[in-house]
């Protein structure tokens, strides 16, 4: 166990998620939910509970109420007692500016006055962005012995992946030579995976310097690159499943991924905790099948009710597939009602959506990237946003993204075409 | 004393032996026996008072009640957390006189009048821990008030040939109670008592010390509401016409699982039952995973459990694994059983950690009783103790009781014939 005062944790959590289009249009990106049963959040605050680290510091910004009602005090992950817990950081007006927080390092900097409270040996700094199982322990100890000011997790990626990232290059020990923030051509596929372990000192002194005379505002882009060679900057290599769910396409994925513990991700042993929120999973029922039900390669919630056949899938509590209908390669989340007859496939339907009896999405060409959002949808998914209604017979094609709340019963459809957006 | 009263406190009556269920509560009362995949028996009765808003809970145990204690966790699933609310375990105590056990119901209640007397309560709700309903106990409160009443009784009808196994009624038109007969050959009346009782409090204290002093069992049933309807205290009926189960015998537990898969099942998602999610029991467990070679229809599938063989009307619980090949028809698997490659199991309770050896077949035959215990079970299951293994290529018959703990080398034959008990 690891006390505030030998490593305060700060937890990032206000990443906006802008290429989730509308799945984060009303969340914070960690409170995007995954798995069939949690949210992005509870594998960074799993990760906390299962290294024995006792404070978490939560440094929220954007659209931050359903991150809020969901990580509460941190009791769903054991962080409770006199010297345990999570402490919501919002951003707050300053007495010279009341700036909302202009990058990673800004908002530690203006958060300093809650890391002197606590006067910790080392500063542990993570999102809340990322799938993973990761032990910060042996990274922290790893800290510990090489006797580094500043630790960055980093593993390989693709190399075409590469200008999504801050790269490192690293000599025979591990010591980092050169660090690149999201550059088009890198000189290593060793990626940041963002979770630093600084010295406290080295942190304050290093974010005074930057952020306290505006020069920038950033850890990848601004403080770390300007620590090398004056400050010992370790790499620490870690192996193992780790997914930046930031694009609709990466987010699908990782969610298949969940299917099979093969994987690397293995939610059988991963023992990754939510909050049982009495609107989310918390007093639902068993998951009851009907007669007609076939569920094959799929993970079903509590309180979902099948009489359909699902293949493929993750469906999230309290989902209703009625009789004859079809899912396939489907992310259904909380209390969506699949009706009589309907064909899902390579969908996402967030919360509360009614598909009407009949209805299909998601049958087209993929070829047809969405018109929109090119970026955010060209692999083939159709996403349809919170609360919206799909009449009866509506035919819904590949790439399409319907918003939020929008009633396409008023709207006298038959067919929305491939490639198409619907917002309102 | 005036902060802490109340209007109404409720006392639980969990903490009978119960002999009748012979494996499944040979090591917890039989409230704390698992039902309906992902509860306790006593989740009804605590959800129920917690619906109605009674904040004051006492819960009477004495036998084995470890699992109890743990299960309960000092009220907090059901919200009784503040400092108004409260649930508390009432263990017999040692007194100055005497350390006796609780002698019965009556008794129970009559060594913890401290507790009663301590809120101050007009009314007092008896309820028995061990039934299975959901009830909105409000309107019976209602009724006790509006009629003046010393006492209420909920009653529900039940078919004449079963009402011998109750206490039974008759009413007037008002609903007043004018008989009461305690489980005789041929009763009067066919509405059965559920044991749900509002007492005025000081008729309840009264009739407690009058019982102790003159009572022969010690019994509210058998002793105090016979006395009263025959002296003409105010005792009245309230008629409940929902789902109420008594799960007396193997039989009946068996039957009452399989009721919640079958059309007249209470609706869990409109009247949800609260249990408790922490870990050890519900908690932490990922959504069900269907896999590959799954087939499951007109079931229940909790939490944590991994399909990959063929599951027909039954009941799985948390953790439970069924791998490929395997086929389970008409049983309830009970928490983190596993269930090996081609094994077969039909009409079968397993308790929780039970593994069945691969291709061993469980439940083949006709329908027999149990040699030893043909009054509770006769139905033709079998049942097997928490944690035995069973080995590989077994064969089992029906209406066999396998002892609870039992390593594969306890099995000295490669079958066990119908209607057999294989003790340690």
């Amino acid at each position: 166990m690891r006390s505030a005062r030998d490593t305060l944790v700060m937890l990032l959590a206000g990443g906006v998620g802008s290429r989730l289009n509308i799945l984060a249009s009303e969340r914070a990106k960690p409170a995007v939910p995954f798995g069939g049963a949690y949210r992005i959040i509870d594998f960074t605050l799993s990760n906390v509970m299962h290294s024995g680290l006792e404070l978490v510091g939560l440094l929220t910004q954007y659209k931050p109420l359903s991150l809020m009602d969901h990580v509460r005090g941190g009791e769903p992950w054991d962080l409770i007692g006199r010297e345990r817990g999570v402490k919501i950081l919002p951003p707050r007006t300053g007495e010279a500016d009341s700036d909302w927080y202009k990058g990673t390092a800004d908002a530690v900097y203006q958060n300093l006055g809650f890391m002197e409270g606590y006067d910790p040996d080392k500063v542990l700094i993570l999102s809340g962005d990322h799938i993973y199982r990761m032990d910060y322990e042996r990274m922290i100890a790893t800290h510990e012995a090489r006797g580094a000011d500043l630790t960055i997790a980093a593993m390989p990626v693709p190399w075409e992946e590469t200008h999504r990232f801050g790269v490192m290059v690293s000599d025979a020990e591990s010591w980092i030579t050169e660090f690149q923030e999201k550059v088009k051509h890198a000189k290593s596929n060793l990626a940041s995976m963002g979770i630093y372990v600084f010295n406290s000192r080295a942190l304050v002194e290093e974010l005074q310097a930057v952020v306290g005379t505006k020069v920038g505002f950033d850890f990848g882009k601004d403080v770390i690159p300007g620590m090398l060679g004056r400050r010992r900057l370790l790499c620490y290599p870690f192996e193992g499943y780790w997914r930046d769910v930031g694009t609709i396409k990466s987010y699908h994925e990782a969610t298949m991924d969940c299917l099979d513990p093969a994987s690397g991700l293995d939610l059988g042993t991963w023992e990754i905790r939510t909050a049982p929120d009495v609107r989310g999973w918390g007093d639902r029922p068993p998951v009851r099948l009907g007669a007609s039900a076939t569920v094959a390669n799929s993970l079903v919630a509590r309180g979902c009710a099948i009489q359909g056949t699902v293949e493929n899938s993750v469906l999230f509590p309290g989902v209703r597939i009625e009789k004859g209908a079809r899912v396939r390669d489907a992310i259904i989340m909380q209390d969506v009602v699949v009706g009589e007859g309907c064909q899902v496939e390579y969908a996402i339907l967030d919360k509360l959506c009614v598909l009407g009896p009949k209805a299909a999405v998601g049958a087209g060409d993929p070829a047809v990237p969405n018109q929109r959002f090119p970026s955010h949808l060209d692999c083939g998914i159709t996403v349809i946003g919170k609360s919206a209604l799909i009449p009866p017979g509506l035919q819904i094609g590949k790439n399409c993204i319907i918003g939020p709340r929008l009633d396409l019963s008023t709207q006298g459809l038959t067919r929305v075409a491939d490639g198409e957006t619907i917002v309102s | 004393m005036t902060a802490m009263r109340k209007q109404m406190i409720g006392m639980v009556l969990a903490g009978g032996r119960v002999d009748e269920l012979l494996v499944l509560t040979a090591t917890r009362p039989k409230s704390a026996v698992p039902v309906w995949g992902m509860y306790r028996v006593i989740d009804f009765v605590l959800s129920n008072l917690m619906y109605a808003g009674i904040e004051v809970v006492g819960v009477l145990s004495q036998y084995r009640p470890y699992s109890l204690i743990t299960h309960l966790a000092n009220g907090e699933p059901w919200d009784y957390v503040g400092r108004a609310r409260a649930l508390r375990i009432l263990s017999p105590f040692k007194g100055a006189d005497d350390s006796d056990w609780y002698k019965g119901t009556a008794d129970a209640l009559y060594q913890n009048l401290g507790f009663i007397e301590r809120y101050s309560p007009e009314l007092v709700l008896v309820v028995a821990g061990d039934h299975v309903y959901s009830m909105d106990y409000r309107p019976m409160i209602r009724q006790h008030l509006a009629t003046r009443a010393d006492l209420t009784i909920a009653f529900k009808r039940v078919p004449r040939d079963q009402a011998h196994r109750y206490g039974t009624a008759v009413l007037d038109e008002a609903r007043r109670v004018v008989t009461y007969q305690e489980k005789v050959k041929h009763p009067a009346g066919d509405l059965a008592s559920l044991t749900i009782y509002v007492f005025n409090t000081q008729v309840l204290v009264d009739r407690l010390r009058q019982n102790a002093e003159e009572g022969r069992t010690f019994h509210v049933y058998s002793e105090i509401i016979p006395r009263m309807v025959e002296e003409q205290a105010k005792v009245f009926g309230w008629v409940f016409d929902g789902y109420w189960q008594y799960a007396r015998t193997l039989d009946d537990y068996y039957a009452t699982n399989m009721d919640i898969l079958g059309a007249s099942a209470p609706d869990l998602a409109a009247w949800p039952v609260r249990t408790n999610l922490a870990p050890g029991s519900m908690g932490d467990h990922p959504p069900a995973l269907f896999q590959r070679g799954a087939g499951a229809r007109a079931s229940l599938v909790c939490d944590g459990s991994a399909l990959d063989g063929i599951v027909e009307r039954s009941i799985i619980s948390p953790g439970v694994t069924i791998e490929r090949g395997a086929v389970v028809r008409d049983s309830v698997i009970l928490h983190e059983c596993r269930v090996e490659a081609g094994a077969i199991l039909d009409r079968v309770i397993l308790d929780k950690r039970v593994r069945v050896g691969r291709g061993a077949h469980v439940g083949e035959g006709d329908t027999v009783s149990n040699a030893r215990h043909p009054d509770v079970l006769s139905c033709g299951v079998t049942v097997v103790g928490k944690e035995s293994a069973i080995p590989a290529g077994m064969r089992i018959g029906r209406g066999c009781v396998i002892s609870p703990g039992l390593r594969e080398a306890d099995f000295a034959a490669a079958a066990v014939p119908s209607g057999a008990t294989v003790l340690p």
